[in-house]
């Protein structure tokens, strides 16, 4: 409740006043003797007032104490921290005061904050402004440099391409060399083929007769091992014919036995008996001259199986160096054949190359006028670099004249304090 | 025509109808008026007469053509008297001695006197002249039938039908005793021509003409039909007659319609003859012959299999037709053992008489039974058997019977073995009294005596030398003792075991294989060579331990049971080199006159049923060689007996 | 005139009559005779039989010698016994009216006699007396 200064001293005397009669009122009632109620009415009355006085007049004094410091401290520039009155119940035109003050405090504080931020930004920009603008010039002159350089370049390519242009005339003659030698030798390669075809082809014939001649050998041998084991078989029958003779022998005998138990009948049958003996004999002995004979021709047989052997083994031995011949002929052919194909393709390729170092050559002379071209525009381009590169040079004073302007508005506005965090 | 190919038919034959006529007369005494047995004498007799007329021995036809008469005699008057068949006994007798001097080739003896008497008791049939003969002996013999199970064989062997058909036409041979002794029968075949009227007619008067040249026995059509008037155009006519042939055929041809005359030679006698072979000698069914000629074809046709088997090299089909032959091969081994066997009663049939005789000299009353005397027995069995059957039965009269009893002689199949018993129910044998008797003879010391078991002891009889008669009888003198009796038995294969107990009669017990041809084996190796020993001879195997065996100073022995028992190498005894022993010996358990004797063999091959191959000179001639049977290889296994070798080789020593 | 087998042994001609002669046969199979010894060096199996074979060289003193591979079988009369004989010839007719006595040197050989054939000398066999040879030797 806001109570105004001068209500607050008629509110004080009255309250002194009451407590007065306050008092005059209740002494009577107290049990102290009537010639110091007086007194005491009286002094209770000042005590009262003192109390009173005293309390109004610090709180007065250190509101207004207050204020003129900050009113101190923002003179100083110091305009970071709001005033602040002690609280009271009941405000007056002093706390008035301290709110207009606060306002001006603010409305400095946001006007010295703006313009520090701006000078802030300026100096900023004319520190980057002049950075840049030595950066620029630095690059310029390094365009200038390169320029140059490469002016310089497209001279030695020209000189180059020339030369290559030379060699590559030189390397095309050479191909032709070349083209011409592998035609030449796929030629050559071609006539080894044919002549080894030839020998291959003669070589199989005289192997087929070499294994003809081979192949009746060895059938001629086998028809004497056959002709053998007929012999062979020749003699089994041969003895069988001999067991025959004997057990018709041995019944010859038992049929004479027969024959002369059966008295006079059995004298015709003893006859005949007596013969079949004879036959019997007479089959032994050719059975045994057979037998002889047989042996003979087997001896005589197996010799000339075993030169047939002979002859067989040599055959043998004589078509296995012409199958030899025949696969190094094969192997000949072969290999000619590859070289005929390589040379042709030798030649084949020189030809290509021949068009393409042509190709080449044209190629070259075009990259010679680019290159020429090249250089003059270089030229060009170096000279506009170095106009640029002084202009830049202008352009960076400036900013660093800016710069420092800059530099000095900030240091001013340093002066006031705004916040407590502004400080640094 | 060569009569001596029939000679031992003839002979045979003659033996057993001898044999007939002797058990029938025993037979008749008991029943005089059983006009069967006279048949069947009658029949008896004409069989032997015919027999021997055809072989030309006179005197044994004459004689048993006498009998015949008298016989024919009895027949008629339905009677016999009995004087008679002592005389009759005797004229059989006289047969029996003519049929020795005929076996031994001797000159007939003479029967003149037995003639004569014969004449003079013709006349006087009724007187006799044998009255003296005591009559209050009877012997009462009883042929008992084969109890049941024999029945079939009896009935098989004997062929009823056919002995009917033979006595029947021997009936109607009858006839013929009247003509010439050298007179000759015949059949005659006439035949009438064609479209001859009044056939019938021509038919008798032929007959009538036949009738005149001699004696016509029969004739088909006979004069009864042809009276019938039944028309025919061929007779044909059974003649005895002492005409010549030509003789009867000018005769005959004399008559008109009579186209043609043929003589077919003596065939009624050849068949009789062919018939007595068959019925009598060999027994061979008619039915059975069939499946000979039936297994003979299969055979033929089984071969002709084989051959194309083999050609085709059908191993499968050769094998099937192996199989199949052996099969056929079987059948026709047991049938050709089937004709084989005789029935018993073939040496049966003489011990009625035996018995009849015996009775009457020892004064005793003596009964035989006879069971089972259908079993068939291989013929060479029988043959052997003879002798010790007929031992037998005298010594049951001689040393069982006492006063009075039966003697029965029975025979039945134990598997494949007969079984022939001699059993009397007289006073039985005394162990104890043959165990004395076997010492006081010095046969055995008193402990070997003693250890005999009751079964060894009775045994005892069988010894050489051993006899329990106290007193030399006539029968018992002949010199057939029961050593020859075990001995005989023992050599058919057969074993010999006496049953008896005092007061319980004795029991004499043969069992002989059915079949001396076939015996069964044991075969042994010694040093590599197959032997066989005869399972009869084998009392049993067995393998000792190196351990059982024992010196006895020289000799090598072994226990069994209490027994000691010698045990001889037959390695060693057959001259073999020794093989190194093994842990085992192997012992074949036999018998050496009654001792007990182990012999040791290599190896036990196998026991099996053997053919036995009678032994060649001089394999015959080798102690201890009974025989030899052929193996499935063809190889020779020589069948040992091995008494006779440790007897030879002198091992065995009667310590 | 009768026919004769004839075979040699050593320089020896033998000869043995054919009528006691059944057959002769080849190379039989010998099967072992329990305590044969001597002469008889077997048995054969002949058609069934089972026949000795006797060994003839060593009969008439000459053991140990080549043998024929036939053997002579002699008829049923002669026992069928088997002969082993060596070098069978052939069979000749012999004329038995020549035949002379045995020479001294052969006694107890059962040789019959002697006959001459073609300028030899041959030994006539006396089977009888082999027969008896064998019996006295294993009939004791």
């Amino acid at each position: 409740m806001r109570i105004e200064i001068s209500y607050k001293f008629i509110i004080g005397f009255l309250i002194v006043v009451v407590s007065g009669v306050v008092v005059n009122l209740v002494v009577p009632h107290l049990q102290i003797p009537p010639e110091f109620q007086q007194f005491f009415s009286v002094t209770c009355a000042l005590v009262v007032g003192l109390i009173f006085g005293s309390i109004f007049s610090r709180a007065f004094t250190a509101n207004i104490r207050r204020l003129t410091s900050a009113g101190d401290q923002i003179s100083q520039g110091d305009l970071s921290e709001d005033i602040q009155l002690k609280e009271s119940r009941f405000p007056d035109e002093t706390s008035d005061l301290a709110n207009a003050m606060n306002h001006i405090q603010k409305s400095l504080r946001n006007l010295v904050g703006d313009i520090r931020g701006i000078s802030f930004k300026v100096a900023g920009s004319a520190q980057n402004l002049s950075g840049t603008s030595q950066e620029v010039s630095a690059s310029a002159q390094e365009v200038a440099r390169t320029v140059d350089q490469i002016s310089k370049g497209a001279e030695t390519q020209a000189e180059m391409v020339e030369e290559s242009n030379r060699l590559f005339k030189e390397v095309a003659i050479s191909i032709n060399l070349v083209a011409k030698a592998a035609k030449n030798v796929a030629e050559s390669a071609h006539q080894t083929v044919e002549t080894a075809k030839s020998g291959s082809e003669m070589a199989s014939v005289s192997l087929g007769s070499i294994r003809q001649v081979l192949a009746e050998a060895e059938s001629s041998s086998q028809q004497m091992y056959n002709f053998i084991g007929q012999l062979q078989r020749i003699s089994k029958f041969v003895e069988v014919i001999n067991g025959v003779a004997q057990k018709t022998n041995l019944l010859a005998l038992n049929a004479t036995i027969e024959a002369a138990r059966a008295g006079e009948y059995g004298r015709g049958f003893a006859v005949v008996a007596e013969e079949i003996r004879k036959l019997a004999d007479s089959s032994t002995i050719s059975a045994n001259e057979i037998t002889d004979l047989v042996e003979g021709i087997r001896a005589e047989g197996q010799q000339v199986q075993s030169s047939m052997g002979q002859v067989i083994e040599e055959m043998e031995s004589s078509r296995e160096a012409v199958d030899r011949t025949n696969q190094a002929f094969s192997a000949i052919t072969q290999k000619a054949v590859g070289t005929q194909t390589k040379a042709n393709s030798i030649a084949e390729l020189s030809v290509q190359q021949i068009s393409s170092a042509e190709q080449i050559t044209r190629a070259i002379d075009e990259i010679d006028k680019v290159v020429s071209d090249n250089a003059a525009a270089t030229e060009q381009v170096s000279a506009a670099t170095q106009e640029q590169s002084a202009a830049m040079e202008e352009l960076a004073q400036s900013a660093l004249h800016l710069s420092n302007l800059s530099e000095t508005m900030l240091q001013i506005v340093k002066q006031f304090k705004l916040a407590e965090e502004d400080q640094d | 025509m060569d009569m001596s190919q029939y000679r031992e038919l003839f002979l045979s034959e003659t033996r057993e109808h001898i044999n007939n006529l002797n058990q029938l007369v025993v037979t008749l005494e008991q029943e005089p008026d059983n006009r069967e047995i006279i048949d069947a004498l009658f029949r008896e007799a004409h069989s032997i007469k015919g027999m021997a007329a055809t072989m030309g021995f006179d005197r044994m036809a004459q004689l048993s053509h006498h009998l015949e008469d008298m016989l024919d005699g009895f027949r008629t008057t339905g009677e016999v008297p009995s004087p008679s068949v002592d005389y009759l006994l005797a004229g059989i007798d006289l047969l029996d001695g003519l049929l020795d001097d005929l076996q031994s080739n001797q000159p007939e003896r003479a029967i003149d006197s037995f003639m004569i008497c014969a004449s003079k008791e013709e006349l006087t049939p009724i007187a006799g002249i044998l009255q003296d003969t005591p009559e209050e002996v009877q012997t009462i013999v009883a042929i008992e039938e084969a109890p049941e199970e024999f029945q079939t064989t009896v009935a098989i062997e004997e062929a009823p039908e056919e002995f009917q058909a033979t006595v029947a036409i021997e009936e109607e041979v009858t006839p013929l005793t009247k003509a010439a002794p050298e007179s000759d029968a015949f059949q005659v075949l006439v035949e009438l021509a064609e479209n001859t009227p009044a056939a019938a007619a021509r038919g008798i008067l032929i007959l009538r003409e036949l009738e005149k040249s001699g004696e016509l026995m029969s004739s088909n059509p006979d004069m009864t039909a042809l009276r019938s008037g039944t028309p025919c155009h061929q007779i044909q006519a059974w003649l005895r007659t002492s005409l010549t042939k030509i003789h009867i055929e000018e005769a005959l041809l004399r008559i008109s319609g009579v186209a043609k005359v043929r003589f077919i030679d003596d065939r009624r006698k050849d068949e009789n003859s062919i018939r007595d072979e068959g019925d009598r000698t060999v027994r061979v069914r008619t039915g059975l012959l069939d499946q000979f000629v039936n297994l003979t074809g299969e055979l033929i046709t089984n071969r002709y299999m084989l051959n194309t088997a083999t050609s085709a090299r059908d191993w499968d089909k050769l094998t099937q037709t192996l199989s199949q032959t052996s099969r056929l091969i079987d059948d026709l081994h047991h049938h050709v053992l089937q004709a084989r066997l005789m029935p018993l009663e073939n040496i049966t049939g003489r011990l009625p008489r035996i018995i009849r005789d015996l009775s009457r000299k020892s004064d005793k009353k003596v009964a035989l039974r006879l069971i089972g005397a259908g079993v068939g027995i291989d013929r060479a069995i029988l043959e052997e058997l003879t002798d010790p059957l007929v031992h037998l039965v005298r010594n049951a009269v001689d040393h069982g019977i006492e006063k009075e009893g039966t003697v029965t002689v029975s025979a039945r199949r134990e598997k494949d073995l007969v079984l022939i018993e001699v059993a009397d129910d007289g006073k039985g044998m005394n162990p104890e009294h043959l165990r004395q008797k076997a010492v006081d003879r010095g046969l055995m010391t008193a402990p070997q005596a003693v250890s005999l078991c009751d079964r060894d002891a009775l045994m005892l009889v069988c010894q050489p030398g051993f006899s329990t008669a106290e007193t030399v009888t006539e029968t018992s003198g002949r010199g057939v003792g029961m050593d020859v009796v075990k001995e005989a038995v023992s050599s058919l294969g057969g074993t010999l075991e006496i049953i008896s107990a005092p007061g319980q009669g004795a029991r004499f017990q043969m069992r002989l294989p059915l079949s001396i041809a076939i015996i069964k084996i044991l075969l042994v190796s010694c040093a590599g060579h197959p032997l066989a020993i005869p399972i009869t001879r084998v009392q049993r195997t067995l393998d000792l331990s190196t351990s059982e065996i024992h010196y006895s100073g020289q000799k090598r022995v072994f226990h069994l049971g209490e027994e000691v028992v010698s045990l001889y190498s037959l390695t060693e005894t057959l001259g073999l080199p020794e093989v190194a022993a093994g842990e085992t010996t192997w012992v074949v358990l036999t018998e050496v006159h009654g001792r007990r004797v182990g012999l040791q063999v290599d190896h036990f091959l196998g026991q099996r049923e053997a053919f036995v191959k009678r032994l060649g000179f001089p394999l015959n001639l080798l102690p201890g060689l009974s025989g030899a049977t052929v193996e499935g290889n063809g190889h020779v296994v020589f069948i040992i007996d091995p008494q006779p070798l440790l007897e030879d080789r002198q091992l065995f020593s009667n310590d | 005139m009768a026919l004769t087998l004839i075979f040699t042994l050593e320089e020896e001609v033998y000869g043995l009559e054919i009528d006691a002669i059944q057959e002769i046969i080849e190379e039989p199979a010998l099967h072992y005779v329990p305590r044969a010894e001597g002469v008889l060096t077997g048995a054969i199996n002949f058609h069934g039989q089972v026949l000795a074979v006797i060994d003839l060289p060593t009969l008439l003193g000459f053991p140990g010698r080549e043998r024929d591979h036939r053997q002579v079988v002699l008829t049923p009369e002669f026992k069928s016994l088997v002969l082993t004989v060596s070098n069978i010839q052939r069979i000749v007719k012999l004329d038995l009216t020549t035949l002379q006595p045995p020479p001294e040197n052969t006694q107890g050989r059962a040789i019959r006699g002697v006959a001459e054939l073609d300028e030899m000398m041959v030994k006539l066999l006396d089977t009888d007396e082999i027969i008896n040879q064998l019996e006295n030797q294993y009939g004791e």
